[in-house]
């Protein structure tokens, strides 16, 4: 079951990149996967999040059950903490790979 | 997080605050949608606890696996005949509490102790929603 709620957090420069992201449609379903992630931490499971390959320490969130263009990628930091260091906005490849080479990045801040 | 350069954040409560703050729409949508959330976590977890696929909860349901997609969608709020089968299939506890936002509910926040909540006001009036295994 849902257990207590986990602390999100978005990266600043994530937020840059979620606020390109227009229509409220799209906007809602991935706050809606963020509170899923709130509520749920590591029980959230597929087809709302799944395993990056080849990237241990990070996944990704799958708004509208991967439907939703939108790829919220995240990182555990601490007991109950999670970080979205980057998003994937648009729907293709190229996008993808550098949110998650960003993510990959940026995640390195957040490291004890 | 490393203490000396701590990054700048936003916590996802702050996200929404100001989301619903420059969108009128998205705040009401957002709000009235706080029960379909809360059931579709209770739904993913009861899934994740249990080493279930959306289909086998389905069948524990008696429903089709688009029910269950559609109810762990978190957009839509379920018809209280839909809690009324997950309690009964799943043993999962929902208590909402509706009041005018002056009265406090001291039964409903005992009870709800450690376990989810969601609560917001809509025009003076409070709305608890909360769930328990």
């Amino acid at each position: 079951m849902a257990g207590h709620p986990y602390l999100v957090v978005v990266d600043a420069d994530a937020f840059i990149e979620f606020e390109s992201l227009r229509g409220r449609e799209e906007r809602k379903a991935t706050f809606n996967a963020l509170d899923k992630l709130r509520q749920l931490g590591p029980n959230l499971v597929p087809p709302h999040a799944s395993k990056l390959k080849g990237e241990p320490d990070l996944m990704e969130l799958r708004p509208r059950q991967g439907k939703s263009q939108v790829r919220p990628i995240y990182a555990r930091i601490a007991d109950g903490e999670y970080v979205v260091p980057a998003f994937a906005i648009a729907a293709d490849k190229a996008d993808f790979e550098d949110a998650v080479k960003n993510a990959r990045v940026r995640s390195v801040r957040y490291r004890a | 997080m490393n203490q000396t350069t701590t990054p700048k954040t936003k916590t996802l409560g702050t996200l929404v605050a100001e989301e619903s703050l420059r969108d009128l729409v998205f705040r009401e949508e957002w709000e009235q949608t706080a029960l379909a959330r809360l059931v579709a976590a209770q739904i993913v977890g009861y899934r994740a606890q249990h080493g279930l696929s959306q289909r086998a909860l389905a069948e524990r349901l008696g429903v089709k696996q688009p029910y269950v997609a559609r109810l762990e969608s978190g957009e839509r709020n379920p018809e209280i005949s839909t809690l009324v089968r997950i309690s009964r299939a799943l043993g999962v506890e929902f208590l909402i509490d509706i009041r005018p936002e002056t009265k406090k509910s001291a039964r409903l926040v005992t009870r709800t102790v450690a376990r989810d909540e969601a609560t917001h006001t809509h025009d003076g009036v409070a709305v608890v929603l909360a769930a328990a295994k």
